[in-house]
């Protein structure tokens, strides 16, 4: 594992010796482990922006571990989840899996399994939040564009020639064409293509953002 | 005054008219019959009659009756002839619109040849009617009629006379007045004695009894040439010869294939008269054989039956008669054909007796006296008998079926009851393996995560050995934290298996037959059972015991559900001094001898659905009280189970 970028490993189980059996095999292979014995202590825990995923205990007092799974995708909690049993039959893995698990793992884990299992999530968690991360410059750099170069930008990826913009808006063909340099520029789009991707990801319209 | 006073007897009938008439009520005429009997009465009291009869006839007189003799033959209990008698009485009775004085006279000359006998009777009667003529005779059988005919000149010169219930063949036509009228019988002796041969066609003799009086001579001569041309079938024998003592054992010892036809039996060879129907009845007593007559007077219990004389027929056509003579008509110009035999009669009884069947009955036969069938006679009784037996029936059947009903349910319950405890059994094993599994892996998984977490340590390049140490710890007391469950868990079964008690191994054994009856008899098995009863108790754990002895049992009837024949013998015996002995053999597959070893092992089974738990169950249980369990083949087949356990519970 990469240890420069951080990232985070949850355990919830209720029994003891599993969460600290299982703390200490992820932290001999240098991962940063929060060992929690309750669904109710994992909601408390205040989480890093960090990549991380959960290794939840399917049998757990209260409310079960499938069941959680439910209540976290309810509240739009976006975790990658491993399921951990001591006995697990097919319906239970199916519904788990279904509701996007990593994974179901009975109980003695072994370790390879743990530690692939657990390096898929952390990857799928570790994209997720790049490209969370990605949409939230490119809207800052939106955001600092001024209302005429938005109003430009939105009539370009809509498929409009410089002279019809100008035409349009009532500015020179010149103009425009200064407009369109100093916004491409402010968003780091290298070319029109690129534009049009960035418009996609901040779901901007042609033509209709007329302001 | 009433006259009714002075008759001597007046039938009840008669004094009902009389006192409706005195009332003023009714203009019906009124009729009073007197009679009597001079043969019966002695000369005084003859007197005293004949006074109050004149007295009751002179009061009659006022009313004008109809003054009638009815003469008879032999006497006025003679048959047929009283029948007769009684017959036209009722008749005229009936018929007549005119009060009728009636009067009985016998002739007792009848009974003998000698003619002697008539003359007082003929002055006596000269003397009676002679001031007071009569308006009608009726005279009644062949002598009457001869006697009238005979003495008309002298005694009877202007009086109308009817002559009945004689034999057309016993008139003298030539010397019959204008004051005469016949209402003959015409008795077909042949049709009679044909008719014998109808229904009994076996027959081959027949005895006709006859007397020796003048009349009876007659018909026997009679008789004798009408039924001539039967002679070839059938041997007539006459019994005019014999005294009726004679006849009576004669009739007692007649051969096979007779009959008797009854022609007449007034006076027998002996001299002796017989009067009424005793002569009859005496010889039906002893008769062995079927008896016929002519008469319907014969008819009603000795005779068998046959084409018969009806009495009424006569006896309403002499009235008829009588009545038109006593309404003006003149005699002679009356002409009435001689009255025939009637429909054919048979006397039921006679026929059962003699074995006639109705199909050789003349048609339009009637059948008379039949004895009421069963059905007619018990019709309640029988519908009640019905009644109660469908009521039982039905009961009976209603049990059965709910018996059955109730075998089967129990059946059925049974089968659900032993098939939950099964899978009770099974779930609960599952559950309690997945509850097991699960604590036991709870610190096995903390141990196995440990071992890998230790030993990526001792590979790291600095070898953190203060954590491959807490790791080593740890992994330690998740070991013992597993074995504790388990031990746990072991404690929890053993909780129920410290109870002990002394038992009654038989007892046992029958508590655990009554639990498995139902198995028993649904796979057709037989029970033998040879349980000593010198057995001291054992020391032990009941429930325990049962489940050991259950399941032995179980195994039994599983073993031989395909085999023939089906027999469970559980044997128990007093083993050395303090041990008992139970033995538990069946007739089933056996068990394979590389098996033997390992039968007794968790986890072996050799059945479909086992677990393998059964028999080593078993063992434990009878190792924990000290005893000991084993298995070997049957003398035959099958195999025996058997356990030894120490009364004393240390052992032996």
């Amino acid at each position: 594992m990469h240890s420069k970028v951080e990232q985070i490993v949850y355990i919830v189980d209720d029994d003891a010796d599993v969460r600290e059996g299982v703390s200490a095999l992820l932290q001999s292979v240098g991962l940063e482990v929060v060992a929690l014995s309750s669904t109710m202590e994992f909601l408390a825990h205040k989480r890093s922006e960090e990549p991380s995923c959960l290794i939840l205990d399917v049998r757990l007092p209260g409310l079960s571990g499938l069941d959680f799974q439910t209540e976290l995708a309810k509240a739009q909690i976006d975790i990658p989840i491993i399921f951990i049993t001591g006995h697990g039959d097919i319906p239970m893995t199916v519904k788990a899996m279904k509701a996007g698990a990593i994974e179901f793992l009975t109980k003695p884990l072994r370790e390879q399994d743990l530690l692939d299992a657990v390096r898929v999530a952390l990857e799928r968690d570790r994209a997720r939040h790049e490209f969370q991360k990605q949409t939230r410059s490119l809207r800052s750099r939106y955001e600092a564009l001024s209302d005429r170069e938005r109003q430009i930008m939105s009539l370009v990826c809509a498929g409009l020639m410089n002279k019809q913009v100008a035409a349009k808006i009532g500015l020179s063909e010149v103009t425009v064409k200064v407009h369109r340099h100093n916004l491409m520029k402010k968003l780091d789009a290298r070319s029109f293509a690129d534009l049009v991707r960035m418009a996609d990801a901040l779901r901007i319209r042609g033509g209709n953002d007329s302001a | 005054m009433r006259p009714t006073n002075r008759v001597i007897q007046v039938p009840r009938l008669m004094c009902n008219n009389m006192r409706t008439s005195v009332d003023g009520n009714t203009n019906a005429p009124h009729r009073m019959t007197i009679w009597f009997d001079i043969h019966r009465l002695s000369p005084a009291a003859g007197f005293v009659v004949l006074l109050l009869t004149l007295f009751a006839c002179s009061v009659a007189v006022a009313a004008e009756p109809k003054r009638v003799m009815l003469l008879h033959s032999f006497g006025r209990d003679f048959k047929p002839w009283s029948e007769y008698a009684k017959s036209i009485r009722a008749e005229l009775d009936r018929q007549s619109p005119w009060r009728l004085d009636i009067t009985d006279h016998s002739l007792v000359s009848a009974r003998s040849s000698d003619e002697d006998p008539e003359r007082p009777l003929v002055d006596y009667l000269h003397a009676l009617f002679a001031k007071q003529p009569l308006d009608l005779i009726v005279s009644i059988g062949a002598p009457a009629a001869a006697f009238v005919q005979r003495h008309r000149q002298r005694l009877f010169t202007n009086t109308p006379t009817v002559f009945t219930a004689v034999d057309q063949r016993r008139i003298q036509y030539s010397t019959l007045t204008a004051n005469d009228a016949v209402v003959a019988l015409w008795i077909n002796y042949f049709a009679a004695i044909e008719n014998i041969l109808r229904v009994l066609p076996d027959t081959e003799n027949v005895i006709v009894v006859v007397g020796t009086s003048p009349l009876e001579k007659f018909w026997k001569e009679a008789i004798a040439k009408e039924v001539e041309p039967l002679s070839k079938r059938l041997r007539f024998s006459w019994t005019d010869h014999l005294s009726f003592d004679e006849l009576l054992k004669q009739a007692a010892a007649l051969p096979p294939h007779s009959a008797i036809f009854w022609g007449q039996m007034a006076v027998d060879a002996a001299g002796v008269v017989h009067e009424g129907g005793m002569a009859l009845t005496r010889l039906h007593a002893v008769a062995k054989a079927p008896i016929f007559s002519y008469d319907e007077s014969f008819f009603g219990h000795e005779i068998v039956g046959g084409p018969l004389l009806v009495t009424a027929d006569t006896g309403s056509q002499a009235a008829a008669v009588a009545v038109r003579i006593l309404g003006g008509e003149k005699p002679g110009d009356i002409n009435t054909p001689p009255v025939q035999f009637g429909r054919p009669m048979f006397d039921w009884r006679e026929m059962q007796r003699w074995g006639i069947s109705e199909s050789r009955l003349p048609p339009g036969s009637e059948i008379l006296f039949r004895d009421p069938t069963a059905w007619e006679r018990y019709r309640l009784e029988i519908l009640a008998i019905c009644a109660v037996l469908l009521a039982q029936i039905a009961l009976i059947s209603w049990l059965i079926y709910e018996n059955r009903r109730r075998n089967r349910a129990e059946v059925l319950a049974r089968n659900s009851i032993s098939e939950l405890t099964h899978m009770n059994r099974v779930a609960t094993a599952g559950e309690l393996s997945a509850s097991i599994a699960h604590e036991v892996n709870q610190p096995l998984t903390g141990i196995v995560a440990r071992v890998s977490a230790a030993r990526r340590w001792l590979a790291a390049e600095k070898p953190d050995l203060d954590k491959v140490r807490a790791a080593l710890d740890q992994i330690e007391t998740a070991g013992h934290r597993a074995s504790d469950i388990i031990t746990n868990v072991k404690s929890m079964f053993q909780r129920d298996t410290q109870d002990r008690s002394e038992i009654d191994i038989n007892k046992l054994i029958w508590t655990v037959m009554d639990l498995v009856y139902i198995d028993l008899r649904k796979h057709q098995i037989e029970l033998k059972t040879e349980l000593s009863d010198q057995l001291p108790p054992v020391l032990g754990n009941r429930i325990q015991l049962q489940q050991v002895i259950l399941n032995l049992v179980m195994n039994a009837i599983d073993a031989m559900r395909s085999v023939q024949p089906r027999v469970l013998s559980i044997k128990t015996a007093l083993n050395g001094r303090d041990g008992v002995h139970v033995s538990i053999a069946d007739t089933g597959i056996g068990i394979d001898p590389s098996n033997v070893d390992q039968i007794f092992k968790p986890l072996f089974t050799t059945k479909e659905h086992g677990m393998g738990m059964g028999l080593s169950i078993c063992r434990s249980i009878v190792e924990s009280h000290n005893g000991r369990i084993w298995v070997s083949a049957g003398r035959e087949r099958g195999s025996i189970f058997q356990l030894v356990l120490p009364t004393n519970g240390r052992g032996t």
